[in-house]
């Protein structure tokens, strides 16, 4: 045998014995480090070193992911997803009431109204959607009861707050067509004047003297922000040419008005409107004031491209604009990336409430948590970031009483963790923290994360090409997720229905 | 101790793959290395013990897959001994025609069935094949042109004798130190190897032990820290980052992609060297290249042989009366092929054009290239010419990474379009450590290749007891590189 | 006759390769000549089959290790 194989042999089992040794005894050696942070030398535990096991995959999220994927061609009887949720509801109820969820769960399931349905077994176990029920009324029972009563001569509206998940009318595009496919209505709401990310139904150009501020980042001292978030002025220091905007949208968005939302003007504003061919096809002139204002411009219906010229002493206030039909339901994007919706609470509640008022808007969905996740790194940290959300969520049910709101939780997230890509530890407890919040003012909960698959589910989204590694949706992605929710949401709305059948025909036989 | 979770260890999982850097490969290769050091000096012994080895590796890898790689080996053994020893022209032909077929066939059909029938708008059940291994044989393309290379080389009459012994060839195809991912070892390079006696010398064991120290160094603490941190992000999602970012990740993807794929070749010759083999090196300081000819002599250089003697040379050959033309053809073919071995997606396609182009127009300047030089001091010249090949080889490795074309385009017209300056003092406060390491690692790549072979001469001296301390130090070092938190995702604003 | 193949040999890398003080040995290999590489070699090879009226086969070629070695190939295929 050769002495050098041996020699060899010995180095790697020597190498191994040092290795092991210090995974046993997991010295802390120390070192002090830049920034007075000592940095832990550290090695695999030693149960790890020696568990030989796998991790669990997660298969569920395979599972999840082909059914959502298969979904059009299979329909779910409508009965038994008005089955699941009215026994969703026993057992969301019995959370609210501090019992043990699964003594509630061992309960026989009797639904509440007496609905006249065949039996049939629930084939979904999955609670995404929580809508609960206390004293008789449901979180979104304001908003189901909008749609209902809701007149052919306006628009009711629903506002989408979120992050770079959103950015740009990503995912509430998909959302608004369903809706509107559904309730009537068209063109594509709200859109800022301008914007850091593209937008999905328009090319935007602007002059360079526009000045941005959110919410979340430069924010704005003099003067309230619009619903959004958002205000946008410019400046005059450009003899040649005045402040413009211009949108080219896509073939598909159809409107048939453009509105400005503008506030605190202390001059007049006139706003030129030319189109493709550089000719001015309207001119507008935004009066003076100091309240919110819905301005509706000349422009005709559907005119492809849009240039808007502004000539004004001084800036007004800027939220954005409205690019719309008549009636029917509208879905605004209210996304400011980087953010986690906690900025919001800078907004103005009177402003707030007033601008709520009068655009209609009775279903506010909050879809926050990329910007969240990876900065929540302890039990403390949810805590706050509970109580954080919570008095977000209060504030904005105070503006807005005759609207629900929607807290769509979290997704799964993955991170590179020991060597593996792992989702963050904390979400479950992340996602908590949201429901909890939600729950405890009154709103509905939509649980991104159970949706997905729960924990490590994002790397089966990632495989199938439907996300970044990051948590970030791919478009197939967005459609997927948009349709759910928005699926969940009508299965919501037809118990809604079902229940205020049944209240009318029970009110007719007492009588 | 988790009993029944060994046994399941030992057995193929399709959702954990062996690799390199695993407890589970450490402790498999010190039991193997056990026998084989007692088996070492029994040639047919230790062959078949290697073979064995090597065909479980593969199994732990890729799981049935190993069976393709059998037939692969057993039809070119059969193959190789009729070509030489069929006296007849014609049937030479046919039988290579036939090798090429089988061994380009299963390649075809693992690697490109679903890509050609998406690009024919044929939708097929599997949504995203080339990035879920598992539906792919792995290192099908190396192992394919490992055995391409006896097939041909008999062929051209290149091997004095073809191998009768059935292991010996088996074994040169299923290698496993470089069956995954190369270097392609030609088999008149290892096969002599293989039915030898081999010798051990005090060499082997410092340089193996060193080049897989470094080599784990170079992917792991390097490489894998900045994809995870600096350049996948970016990659994934390129619209989320304005045009300055995009092109920090472009310059940081060129040196990581080198730092991951040179470790793991390092790792890979390191441990040949402790199994007594040697195995061709695949790169030499690309980045010191001063046009794009120059690179591919020190990139992947085992694979630009390998296109250079089977492809390029046939096509120029067959070209050779159309002079420079014949020769501008010959390499945009080689390259264009080059870009489809890389992978099933046209972004590799688009990617291996582009370095065709680029050594076209070498071909053709050359003259005045030629020319300039002598007119402008050395080390301008030198320094021009690098910086320049440099920046081709960052904007071409956008293709090469992004995930499609939609992204490649993306980061380009972010690039270009969306550039964005203001916001890099931001970028440099946000990234401060996943910069520090590109610039760590460039400064690596352009040190000396002295101070690299001082190095591992002094470890070569060391006691075999002081190298194992300081395998264990790095070892060590390594892991915390391994075991760090991700960078967060910061979107920067302006 | 050797004499012939050499000298003519000689002139045909002169011109192909651009460098009138060339003078071919028989170890001399593309290291040994700036403009000769694989890029240039089979113009080159081309050059030599049309000037001396013969054809290689790819398999001669591949087998050829400098300089010495192709002239020995051509005077073979001459003396056919």
């Amino acid at each position: 045998m050769s002495g050098k194989l041996f020699k060899i042999f010995l180095i790697i089992l020597l190498l191994e014995a040092f290795l092991i040794a210090y995974s046993f005894f997991s010295p802390k050696i120390n070192l002090p480090f830049l920034n007075d942070k000592d940095i832990e030398i550290k090695f695999i535990e030693l149960d790890d070193l020696m568990d030989f096991s796998y991790n669990k995959v997660n298969l569920v999220a395979d599972s999840l992911i082909a059914g959502y994927l298969k979904k059009d061609s299979v329909q779910q009887k409508d009965s038994t997803k008005i089955k699941n949720i009215l026994k969703n509801r026993e057992i969301v109820a019995g959370i609210l009431e501090n019992k043990s969820e699964s003594d509630t769960a061992k309960k026989a399931v009797k639904p509440k109204t007496d609905v006249k349905l065949p039996f049939e077994e629930p084939t979904n176990n999955l609670i995404a959607l929580i809508n609960q029920e206390h004293n008789g009324k449901c979180a979104l029972d304001a908003f189901f009861n909008a749609l209902t009563h809701h007149k052919d001569t306006s628009i009711l509206r629903i506002a989408h707050y979120g992050d770079s998940q959103l950015e740009g009318d990503r995912v509430t595009s998909y959302i608004r067509r369903r809706f509107q496919e559904k309730f009537g209505g068209s063109g594509i709401g709200f859109v800022p004047c301008t914007d850091i990310t593209s937008h999905v139904n328009l090319r935007r150009y602007e002059s360079s003297n526009w000045k941005r501020y959110t919410v979340f980042k430069n924010k704005y001292k003099n003067g309230n922000y619009g619903v959004s978030g958002t205000v946008f002025r410019f400046t005059n220091n450009n003899y040649k040419q005045n402040p413009w905007l211009k949108f080219d949208m896509y073939k598909f968005v159809s409107y048939q008005s453009i509105s400005i939302l503008y506030g605190n003007a202390l001059t007049e504003c006139i706003v030129n409107t030319y189109n493709l061919n550089k000719e001015k096809i309207c001119s507008d002139t935004l009066p003076i004031t100091k309240s919110f204002t819905i301005q509706k411009l000349k422009v005709p219906s559907s005119q492809r491209s849009v240039k808007f010229e502004f000539i004004a002493d001084n800036s007004p206030d800027f939220y954005g604009f409205l690019i719309e039909g008549e009636n029917g339901v509208q879905v605004d994007n209210y996304a400011i990336r980087g953010h986690s919706g906690t900025g919001l609470m800078d907004i103005d509640s009177d402003y707030l409430a007033k601008q709520i008022k009068l655009l209609n808007t009775r279903l506010i969905i909050f879809q926050f948590g990329a910007n969240v996740v990876p900065y929540i790194t302890s039990n403390n940290k949810c805590k706050q970031l509970e109580e954080k959300y919570y008095e977000l969520f209060m504030k904005f049910k105070a503006a807005a009483p005759n609207a629900s709101i929607l807290v769509v939780g979290a997704g799964d997230m993955a991170t590179y963790i020991h060597g593996k890509f792992q989702s963050y530890p904390f979400l479950p407890k992340i996602r908590d923290a949201q429901k909890n919040a939600a729950l405890r003012a009154g709103c509905a909960f939509w649980d991104l994360f159970e949706v997905m698959g729960g924990m490590n589910s994002i790397i089966a989204w990632t495989n199938k090409g439907l996300t970044a590694k990051d948590g970030h949706l791919y478009d197939k992605g967005r459609r997927i997720i948009a349709k759910e929710l928005f699926d969940d949401l009508m299965d919501e709305y037809n118990t809604y229905l079902l229940k205020q059948q049944q209240l009318i025909s029970d009110a007719e036989g007492n009588q | 101790m988790n009993i029944s979770g060994i046994f399941e260890s030992l057995k193929f999982s399709s959702n954990h793959p062996l690799f390199y850097n695993s407890v589970l490969f450490f402790a498999l290769f010190t039991l193997f290395y056990a026998v084989y050091m007692l088996a070492f000096n029994k040639v047919k012994l230790r062959n078949l013990l290697l073979l064995l080895f090597s065909l479980y590796f593969y199994f732990k890898v890729s799981g049935l897959f190993v069976i393709i790689l059998l037939l692969i080996s057993t039809s070119d053994y059969f193959i190789g001994l009729w070509i030489f020893y069929t006296k007849s022209n014609a049937l030479k032909k046919i039988l290579l025609t036939l090798s090429l077929l089988i061994d380009l066939g299963y390649l075809a059909y693992y690697k490109y069935f679903d890509f050609v029938l998406q690009t024919f708008g044929i939708e097929n059940s599997h949504i995203y094949p080339f990035i879920s291994n598992i539906l792919v044989p792995i290192g099908i393309s190396y192992f394919v042109f490992k055995t391409l290379t006896y097939i041909f080389d008999i062929y051209r009459e290149r091997m004095d004798e073809p191998e009768h012994n059935y292991i010996n060839y088996v074994l040169y195809v299923s290698f496993f130190p470089n069956i995954l991912a190369g270097p392609i070892s030609k088999a008149r390079d290892l096969l002599p190897q293989i039915k030898n006696k081999l010798v051990i010398t005090e060499e082997h064991i410092g340089r193996g032990f060193f080049l897989i120290l470094t080599g784990a160094f170079k992917k792991v603490f390097v490489a894998d820290y900045l994809a995870n941190n600096l350049v996948d992000r970016v990659f994934d999602t390129p619209t989320l980052y304005t045009g300055f970012e995009n092109l920090m990740a472009t310059y940081s993807a060129t040196i990581q992609i080198y730092f991951d794929f040179s470790g793991y070749t390092d790792i890979v010759i390191g441990i040949a060297f402790l199994l007594g083999f040697t195995i061709q090196p695949n790169f030499n300081k690309p980045f010191l290249a001063q046009n794009v000819t120059e690179f591919w002599r020190r990139w992947h250089i085992t694979l630009s042989q390998w296109m250079n003697e089977y492809l390029f040379y046939q096509f120029s050959f067959s070209l050779r009366r159309f002079r420079m033309f014949g020769v501008i053809v010959a390499v945009l073919l080689t390259f264009f092929i080059s870009g489809v071995w890389h992978g099933a997606n046209w972004t590799f396609i688009l990617w291996g054009c582009s370095h065709g182009l680029a050594i076209a127009y070498d071909v053709i300047t050359k003259g005045t290239r030629v020319s300039i030089a002598k007119v402008i001091p050395a080390p301008i010249y030198r320094f021009i010419s690098i910086f320049i090949t440099l920046n081709f080889l960052s904007l071409s490795i956008i293709l090469f990474r992004s995930s499609d074309i939609t992204k490649a385009m993306q980061m380009y017209e972010t690039i270009f379009m969306n550039f964005d300056l203001g916001i890099a003092r931001d970028w440099f406060a946000a990234y401060t450590y996943p910069f520090a390491m590109v610039l760590f690692a460039y400064v690596l790549h352009y040190l000396p290749q002295q101070w690299n072979n001082s190095l591992t001469n002094i470890y070569i001296k060391m006691h075999w007891t002081l190298k194992a301390i300081i395998a264990f130090v790095a070892i060590l070092l390594i892991y915390q590189a391994f075991n760090t938190d991700t960078q967060p995702f910061i979107y920067l604003e302006f | 006759m050797e004499q012939d193949v050499s000298s003519k040999l000689n002139e045909i890398f002169r011109k192909v390769f651009k460098d009138n003080a060339l003078q071919i040995r028989d170890e001399m290999t593309t290291n040994d000549v700036e403009r000769w590489d694989s890029l240039s070699h089979l113009g080159m090879i081309a050059t030599v089959e049309k000037e001396f009226g013969i054809k290689f086969r790819l398999k001669e070629l591949v087998a050829m290790k400098d300089v010495g070695d192709l002239r020995k190939s051509i005077e073979e295929k001459l003396n056919k």
